[in-house]
């Protein structure tokens, strides 16, 4: 990938993220959800977009932000951002761990 | 939130069971899995901080494995909150771990079998009375002395279900026909020359130069030649689904564990 595509992925991602983050935001706030879930769209090395999905445990001496693992889709983390808040769990590709 | 702990080499020993363990129990979960690897760290700031060389942090002296008192950090780990589930790598999730998750601990203050306490549901905060402080459970020697107390304690109640079946042992005497029986929750592969990954697991790290930690014996294979293609088949099964042996490694190997 050259540095122009790289740039111009990142500006892509950066949109998107904002975006997204708004859908999870709204969707949390309808579950009346406490815990504190992110959805973050990233960029792996090979320039594919991946979205991973983690929680804020305060309790954790390990580590606070605990990141759960990544999908490959908007729609599969979505679904699994709902599993987290109780809903049904999803019927897609189960969460792998982060790349 | 199931919160489960599982204790794991430092220098990428059993990424195939890691792959192996993690993707059948998300397989077969009905609720989401926070999964930790516990490993020893160089790191100071890290809760699994050990340096042999210098006797600090973390002491594995006459442990048998490089994780084996790990388990016993886990309550403090989790800041005495909440519930918590330990269970070794060499594992395969047969059912819904959340069958186990959703017991009660009405009798004591952790769920196991008391005579193999490789899968175990602590309550943290009432393990707190039970346990030494983090400080001297880090101490050489700790993993017996803690793993005697709390059973003279009376503070493990029984799981129901049979959550560590051991090399397909039954509990109440015999051998498991069928390693697909209900009855089997959990199927542990607890003799180490015997684990089926070994024979993945030692090429790999013969061709990355470095050697696993388990030296005592030689491998050999399992008794039972199902347990060995069923093993494949879900490695096949967890790379298949994106649980790739590269994601379990360690960013930042250990080195020598001074054993």
């Amino acid at each position: 990938m050259d540095l122009i595509t790289y740039r111009r992925g990142l500006a892509r991602l950066a949109r998107e993220q904002k975006e997204k983050r708004q859908v999870v935001i709204d969707q949390l706030a309808e579950c009346g959800d406490r815990l504190m879930h992110t959805l973050r769209v990233a960029m792996r090395g090979d320039g594919v977009t991946v979205y991973r999905i983690g929680y804020y445990d305060p309790s954790s001496k390990v580590e606070n932000w605990r990141m759960l693992g990544e999908l490959d889709t908007l729609d599969d983390a979505l679904a699994y951002v709902s599993y987290l808040n109780g809903g049904p769990k999803p019927s897609g590709p189960p969460i792998k761990p982060p790349s | 939130m199931i919160r489960i702990f599982v204790g794991v080499g430092g220098n990428d020993e059993d990424l195939e069971f890691q792959a192996v363990l993690h993707y059948s129990l998300e397989k077969h979960a009905s609720e989401p899995i926070d999964l930790t690897w516990m490993r020893l760290s160089r790191d100071p700031s890290s809760f699994w901080y050990s340096d042999p060389q210098r006797k600090a942090g973390w002491r594995t002296d006459r442990w048998a494995t490089p994780f084996s008192a790990l388990r016993w950090g886990i309550p403090a780990a989790c800041n005495f909150e909440g519930k918590a589930i330990y269970m070794d790598v060499d594992m395969i999730a047969m059912a819904d771990i959340a069958d186990l998750w959703n017991q009660d601990i009405t009798n004591g203050a952790m769920l196991s079998k008391p005579e193999a306490i490789c899968v175990t549901m602590y309550d943290c905060a009432k393990m707190k009375k039970y346990l030494p402080s983090i400080e001297k459970i880090k101490e050489p020697r700790q993993y017996l002395e803690v793993r005697r107390s709390v059973l003279r304690n009376g503070c493990v109640q029984r799981y129901k279900g049979n959550w560590n079946c051991l090399d397909l042992r039954r509990d109440s005497g015999g051998e498991y026909g069928d390693l697909h029986d209900p009855e089997i929750k959990i199927l542990h592969f607890t003799q180490i020359p015997t684990q089926p990954h070994l024979r993945h697991a030692m090429p790999r790290l013969a061709k990355e130069g470095r050697k696993h930690w388990y030296t005592a014996m030689p491998r050999r294979d399992h008794h039972r030649k199902d347990a060995l293609e069923f093993f494949d088949k879900m490695l096949d099964e967890a790379i298949a689904h994106g649980y790739t042996l590269d994601r379990y490694r360690n960013p930042t190997p250990f080195g020598d564990y001074g054993r």
